[in-house]
Formats: structure tokens, C-alpha cells, sequence
């Protein structure tokens, strides 16, 4: 997979770490930093109450660089969306229920995750492209930063990130926020969240120019 | 016209033709009989060992022919992958890439 993505010109590949094992440095970072990529640990929450997210955020927001949450509740939706800890938001695709638009969409601070494991040819491949467009467009409207994702554990689910933002351009996206969405957002979460990990107490939107002689 | 060279990912050895068909499928599907027309997408060139083929279709349709390449997901019912790796505006300029790639 690391020889794939070197490939494919990938520069940045977030992977997914269970949370139990943030602490440590697992092996598979190694064969992808052999390859010269930057990784970057990222977690998936699947938190199915306000709380259960609240309380992951407080616990692991320091150990990863990019934390990504799907909205599977409204109540859940509403705190990640506005939480300024949360990276990415993704949405499962479906016609009704929490779907990302009107409030939710206005008040959205977090990155909108597009995954493209589940846009596939077959059964319910026009659903799927529908309530992609639909996100986008909501996104769109609110200036929602977009970002698209593979969310491959094969070497077969690898995307090239250009091709990526040529499907996201085709839903809708320009072509300029289409190639931001691969390349400048997720790099921007990832200095964003390294900078907090090295100076927790700077607030956002502080930025370190130079350090006085003293310190250095 | 613009021309792709696109790197195909897939367990077993796979021919030309089988490619060929499944991207023509992956078009039509995606954009129909008439947008696949506008693409006037042509598969110029594949080599099995290294399973990279050279594509190509008009200026105006490079996004559609991208995202009709990242949907190709299986042939056959075996899983496959496939993006392009390089670009051009003319098919000498895109072997003069692929040389470069090769020397690395």
C-alpha cells in the first residue's frame, strides 16, 4: 500500500489507529515512513451519545492528529459539527434522517468527510451519488470545507488523491476547492493539530514568527 | 485531447481487452451512452507486466474520465484499482514521463 500511494504522489496519509493503541507507535507507521510519506495517526470516533463523544474528545484529543467523527445521531451531529476538537465530520449516506444540511450544515466548524468506499457501481449506486451531491451542495452553500477520503484497508480501495478531486469536482465542487480538499485541508488539520500538541496553551489563530534569544 | 498514463492494480494477470471493457462499462454507467461519446476516450496502450496503460480523451473531459477510473472497483469479480499516474497534452510528451518514471 506504502509503495502504491508513493506512486499515486501522496505526500500525507492519515491512518487509523484504534484508540487503545494511541499510546504506542504501531509497525504499519513504519512501512509507510519507509516510503516517505508523512503519517499522520488519525482516530475514528463512533460515539452514539453526546456524552460517549464528549468524553473521547477530552481523553484523546491530544494523542492523534486527526480526529474524525460520524454523525450516526443528531445529538451526536450537533456537538461534532461545532466542536472546534473534531477534524472531520462524515456522514453515512441515506435519504432521510441525520443527514448534513439547514441547521446542522450553518453551524458546521469541522471538515465535511466524503468517503468514497461506498460510492461503487451496482445497487444503490445512484443513492449514493444523490446524497453525495446533496452533502456537497449543503457544504457548498455554508462554506463547509470539504475533504475526500478512501478509507482503504487494501491496496485495491487506494485512490489516487487527483482522481479523487476530479469526482468531487464532478459533485459539484469547484475545481479549485475540489484540489484544496486533497491537498491544502488535510495538510492545514495536520500542522493545525501538531502545533497544539507541541503548544497546547497557544489559542487558534496564534502563530509562534520567531522565539526571543532567551529561549532557544 | 489529453492523454493518461494509468496504473491498473489487480491480483491476477489481466488483458487488454477485459481493461478496455471494464473502463468503457465504468463511462457508460457513469455519464451514460451519450456523455460517454462526448469523452471519445481511447485506450491506446496497455503492458501487462507492469499493468500500466496509456488513455486517452478530450481536454474538456479529464474530470469525468478520472472519476470514471476511481469507480472501477472489480473486473471479472476480482478486485482491481486504478489511477492515473501522469498526464500530457501529447502522447510524446507523456513517454518522455514514463521514461523518467522508469529511471527512478
Amino acid at each position: 500500500m506504502a509503495k502504491l500511494l508513493a506512486e499515486f504522489r501522496v505526500r500525507l496519509v492519515g491512518v487509523v489507529i484504534p484508540a487503545d493503541k494511541l499510546g504506542i507507535h504501531p509497525i504499519v507507521l513504519d512501512a509507510f515512513e519507509d516510503a516517505g510519506l508523512d503519517v499522520a495517526k488519525r482516530l475514528d470516533l463512533k460515539p452514539r451519545s453526546r456524552d460517549e463523544l464528549l468524553r473521547a474528545l477530552r481523553r484523546y484529543r491530544n494523542r492523534c492528529e486527526i480526529i474524525s467523527v460520524e454523525c450516526s445521531a443528531t445529538s451526536v451531529a450537533r456537538v461534532a459539527v461545532r466542536d472546534r476538537r473534531v477534524d472531520l465530520v462524515y456522514f453515512q449516506n441515506r435519504e432521510r434522517g441525520n443527514i448534513f444540511r439547514g441547521n446542522l450544515a450553518g453551524n458546521c466548524r469541522a471538515v465535511l468527510e466524503v468517503n468514497l468506499s461506498e460510492l461503487a457501481h451496482g445497487p444503490g449506486f445512484e443513492t449514493a451519488l444523490r446524497s453525495l451531491r446533496r452533502d456537497i451542495a449543503s457544504a457548498a452553500q455554508t462554506s463547509v470545507e470539504v475533504t475526500g477520503s478512501t478509507n482503504a484497508s487494501s491496496p485495491f480501495a487506494l485512490r489516487s488523491p487527483r482522481d479523487i478531486a476530479g469526482l468531487l469536482h464532478i459533485l459539484g465542487l469547484s475545481i479549485r476547492s475540489a484540489l484544496g480538499a486533497v491537498s491544502d485541508i488535510p495538510h492545514e488539520i495536520v500542522a493545525r493539530n501538531r502545533l497544539r500538541a507541541k503548544m497546547p496553551n497557544a489559542e487558534e489563530g496564534v502563530k509562534v514568527v520567531r522565539r526571543a534569544a532567551a529561549d532557544e | 485531447m489529453r492523454y493518461f498514463l494509468v496504473k491498473f492494480v489487480a491480483r491476477d494477470p489481466i488483458s487488454a481487452d477485459v481493461l478496455e471493457n471494464a473502463l468503457y462499462g465504468s463511462i457508460e454507467r457513469m455519464f451514460g451512452k451519450f456523455g460517454s461519446e462526448e469523452l471519445r476516450t481511447r485506450f491506446i496502450a496497455f503492458e501487462e507486466s507492469s499493468k500500466l496503460a496509456v488513455v486517452r480523451c478530450t481536454s474538456a473531459s479529464v474530470e469525468k474520465l478520472r472519476t470514471a477510473l476511481l469507480l472501477m472497483r472489480e473486473v471479472d469479480g476480482a478486485p482491481l484499482a486504478a489511477g492515473v499516474l501522469r498526464s500530457s497534452g501529447t502522447i510524446r510528451g507523456l513517454k518522455v514521463r514514463v521514461r523518467g518514471l522508469r529511471r527512478r
